[in-house]
């Protein structure tokens, strides 16, 4: 009996221990129906060897820069203008006139980096929009999955059509949908080239009505 | 035991269970792009996923809560469980090697890590962390003694074994015992 139960007691530590490791991660999106752009540059990154496995290391750094141009106009829409992120990515550096460089390698994941921001903004602004944001959030990811058209990345955590009413579509114009956009796209695994990269499909698509 | 309630296995499960329940969650909070991430998505939904997520990725942590104090929680967690199980057994080679596999186990993957044997990274603060969580569920064990059988109580080989030892409630019954044994070792000093 005691041998059956720590058999048993193995393989549940052990499958467990498994689960610790490292997801794999989709580094090309299937997206049927939206032809990744030529139009915007996207680089394959380049992580600094002092970074390991685990993410530790992560120094922000000058070195190894630009991914993507992205013009400056479309992300505005994106990071609230006058934070000490946008100051780093537009002051910093050389950007060509319009346009904002994105550092490669400055910061461990985009997720991080843009929910950092936008929980400093919404604190800033003394307000509690996050809750409302994620109910409304997980109703939308429900109906996207049940849609299963424009998944961009497996695990659900990007929609090209999302994507693309966001940084296109004339919602833009409303503050709230914009952070909605921006929480919908950081609530997921998401590195900073990927964020990119759907920027990058998100213009050959077509506007929304 | 004999028709006594031993808390000790309550204390033990208990601790075994929130030493798992907060590596668990500190793996799901604080770390990212784990399998345990697509696995517990699929178990409790996109929703609650996410409310863990954003409470872990609010605050900063020192890294080695990051890092390494879920797999010392873990090692605590399989060492206490084997421990558990085999309590009160005697000292076969087959309690000896099931107690000893969640050492070899984690130890080895510490050490397999650092020979790239393993996949994952080697850092001296996990193995430093998986050292002191052994090192503490064995104390623990050892701490609060072992349960003995009616066998084991009739051949006279009952020491203390009962924690906290003054709440036994088998002392009646092993001085009655006592009286009853026709040589005069006793049982209970």
């Amino acid at each position: 009996m005691r041998n059956e139960r720590s058999f048993l007691v193995v393989l549940f530590f052990t499958v467990g221990l498994a689960g610790t490791s490292k997801a794999p991660v989709r580094s090309s999106p299937p997206s049927p129906g939206a032809a990744t752009s030529a139009s915007v540059p996207v680089a394959t990154s380049s992580v600094p060897s002092s970074v390991d496995a685990k993410g530790r290391g992560v120094v922000p750094s000058t070195e190894g820069w630009e991914l993507a141009k992205v013009p400056r106009h479309r992300i505005e829409l994106m990071i609230p203008r006058g934070g000490k992120i946008y100051k780093s990515l537009v002051d910093d550096g050389e950007p060509a006139p319009g346009f904002i460089v994105l550092r490669d390698g400055a910061l461990p994941s985009g997720r991080k980096w843009l929910f950092d921001n936008i929980a400093e903004q919404d604190r800033l602004a003394g307000n509690s929009r996050m809750t409302t944001i994620k109910r409304r959030l997980a109703v939308d990811r429900e109906l996207a999955r049940r849609r299963q058209d424009d998944v961009l990345f497996d695990d659900g955590t990007a929609f090209v059509g999302r994507w693309g009413r966001y940084f296109v579509g004339d919602a833009c114009g409303i503050a709230d949908k914009r952070e909605y956009c921006v929480e919908f796209s950081t609530n997921g695994e998401m590195p900073l080239e990927a964020i990119m990269e759907a920027v990058a499909m998100a213009r050959s698509i077509r506007p929304m009505r | 035991m004999i028709g006594t309630h031993d808390s000790r296995r309550v204390v033990t499960d208990a601790m075994a269970g929130c030493a798992l329940g907060l590596a668990v969650l500190a793996y799901l909070a604080l770390r990212d792009g784990l399998v345990l991430h697509l696995w517990l998505r699929d178990l409790v939904g996109d929703h609650a996923m996410g409310t863990i997520r954003s409470a872990g990725g609010a605050r900063a942590f020192p890294p080695w809560v990051k890092f390494s104090a879920p797999d010392g929680l873990w090692q605590f967690a399989f060492c206490l469980v084997m421990l558990r199980i085999w309590r009160g057994a005697a000292w076969t080679s087959a309690k000896v090697a099931w107690c000893a596999l969640p050492v070899v186990i984690g130890l080895g993957v510490e050490i397999g890590q650092a020979f790239h044997w393993v996949a994952g990274t080697f850092d001296p603060i996990d193995l430093l962390a998986s050292v002191v969580a052994i090192g503490a569920a064995f104390g623990f064990n050892a701490s609060i003694g072992t349960s003995r059988s009616r066998e084991a109580l009739a051949r006279g080989s009952w020491k203390r074994s009962t924690w906290p030892w003054w709440r036994d409630r088998r002392l009646p019954f092993l001085k009655r015992l006592d009286n009853r044994r026709s040589d005069s070792k006793p049982l209970v000093s």
